[in-house]
């Protein structure tokens, strides 16, 4: 492993413990606004941070490519999300 | 490739951290939260491009920041979770505080102390001057003995009561109530719902004293027409008294004629209140001359303390009707009057006559009516004289009135009197008199 990498490490094991409370508690997400734009922020996230410890291992050229894309998409999700969530945030819900 | 991606992805990031104080509907923690993300993400993907041109502390400086993304990310969701459940349930109590509020019943939701804290629109028309905040029994008065209890259970062990039909303390007031308890995460409390039934249960009230007064008209009709016949056995006895004894005791027997005379009109009375299909003669009545003989009659009985006054104006006023049942009606009106000033005071009687109708005023000086007992006075079995009276006088002028094509208006002031003004038509425009079917 390359100096610096354990925080990469750290990073990705931070990042799945999110993703698997999420997941766990996923009943407790659901309600929130544009929750799936959210998720494929969270998502393309935790890839980012798997691609970036293991270009180290293997692949280190595609991995690192997957990295960024994710990054990017994890950018644009987000971004996505924050213009969205302004309209109707929390409204309360009608019958049915 | 990667280097344009990282700087796209750059672009992207420093587009949301720009547009997130917009986000204005998320609480100002998440907007921060938001916001530091955005840069930490941005600042990475910036130091990223820098390592890539060789610049040392670059390197050190992203894995850093790369660190504390996700802790970034957890709280944002944290926060937005929180943030999410707490609108939610303020947007819940606001829809269940507006559907309270539009219940046409009267319901009042009360926290742990029996404070009332919220009440529909019912309550508020049932209740118009009734203050919030304050616990129920000073909120809308005493409350009846069951639905305190009730309300103390409720609030204690959480059970549910209700009551049908219970008098409100000192008011002729009646309810029918029900109180369960509510419960949230944070608080508990009672909800009462109350219904007023007071017109419903004088119904029911008026109902069983129709029932009862029935029974005794019966009764009162059989022991009137065995009176009757030894009445009229009296009669002849008198009659054949005053044949012997010649003019000796004229007057006692005049007086003794008059009596069984009287006691005979009162027993016809009671059997014509029994059988009211049974009309006795109609003949032109001279109303000033009736009203006349009736207070002479009465003046006679009544106590020194009471003082009886007539007056008569306007033209001479006749009318085609029934003067026994003219007579009950006044008599009707001036005995009310006595039992309204039991210390005694004056009465007036007047008449006054113009060419189309004749106005017999009685008025006394005693405490009045209350407002809210006067649409009620002529009703059947309603009466302020509790166990004394039978509540059938008013109802009984109210129906010889209308017999006569005539009318009864009441005026009272509560601490200056009542008057009763009856008004019948005369002459040509009085109209042959009709007994009600019942």
């Amino acid at each position: 492993m390359e100096p610096g990498s354990e925080r990469e490490v750290l990073t990705l094991a931070l990042g799945i413990a999110i993703a698997v409370v999420s997941v766990v508690k996923r009943h407790v997400f659901r309600g929130l606004p544009r929750a799936r734009r959210l998720g494929i922020a969270g998502a393309s996230m935790l890839v980012a941070w798997t691609a970036t410890v293991l270009e180290h291992l293997v692949f280190f050229e595609v991995l690192d490519t997957v990295e960024h894309l994710a990054y990017f998409g994890a950018a644009l999700a987000l971004t996505s999300w924050i213009v969205s969530v302004p309209r109707g945030f929390a409204e309360p819900r009608g019958p049915g | 490739m990667n280097e344009a991606l990282q700087i796209a992805a750059s672009l992207v990031l420093l587009v949301g951290l720009v547009l997130t104080p917009r986000a204005r509907t998320l609480s100002v923690p998440a907007r921060v939260a938001v916001a530091v993300l955005f840069g930490a993400l941005f600042v990475q993907q910036v130091l990223d491009v820098l390592e890539r041109h060789r610049v040392a502390w670059a390197d050190p400086v992203g894995d850093a920041i790369a660190g504390a993304v996700p802790f970034l990310w957890g709280g944002l969701l944290l926060l937005m979770v929180d943030r999410f459940h707490t609108r939610r349930l303020s947007a819940q109590r606001a829809q269940t505080d507006s559907l309270i509020d539009e219940l046409p019943a009267a319901v009042a939701v009360l926290d742990a102390g029996a404070r009332v804290v919220r009440t529909s629109a019912g309550w508020r028309q049932l209740f118009p001057s009734a203050p919030l905040d304050v616990p129920l029994s000073e909120s809308v008065g005493p409350l009846p003995e069951a639905l305190a209890a009730a309300l103390r259970r409720t609030l204690a062990d959480e059970l549910r009561g209700a009551g049908d039909a219970e008098r409100v303390p000192g008011e002729d007031r009646w309810w029918s109530w029900v109180v369960s308890s509510w419960q949230d995460a944070d608080a508990s409390g009672a909800i009462v719902m109350i219904q007023d039934v007071t017109s419903r249960v004088h119904r029911e009230t008026d109902r069983e004293s129709t029932q009862r007064l029935a029974i005794v008209g019966e009764l009162a009709a059989g022991v009137a027409h065995d009176m009757n016949n030894l009445l009229t056995v009296l009669q002849l006895h008198v009659e054949s008294m005053r044949r012997r004894s010649g003019s000796a005791n004229e007057a006692s027997l005049r007086s003794m004629e008059e009596a069984v005379q009287l006691a005979s009109e009162m027993t016809h009375g009671v059997l014509r209140l029994a059988k009211p299909g049974e009309d006795e003669g109609r003949a032109q009545v001279a109303l000033a001359s009736l009203v006349g003989d009736t207070v002479r009659l009465v003046r006679s009985t009544l106590l020194r303390k009471y003082e009886l006054v007539l007056t008569s104006t306007g033209r001479p006023a006749t009318l085609d009707g029934s003067a026994t049942r003219l007579q009950q009606m006044l008599l009707n009106l001036i005995v009310n009057a006595r039992d309204a000033m039991p210390e005694g005071g004056r009465i007036d009687v007047s008449v006054v006559a113009t060419e189309d109708e004749a106005q017999i005023r009685v008025s006394d000086r005693g405490p009045g009516i209350a407002p809210e007992l006067l649409p009620r006075i002529f009703t059947p079995f309603f009466t302020t004289k509790g166990a004394a009276g039978t509540g059938l006088g008013l109802s009984v002028v109210r129906g010889v009135a209308e017999e006569h094509g005539g009318r009864i208006e009441v005026s009272s002031e509560p601490g200056e009197g009542t008057t009763f003004t009856i008004t019948l038509p005369v002459g040509s425009h009085a109209r042959v008199p009709q007994r009600r079917a019942s």
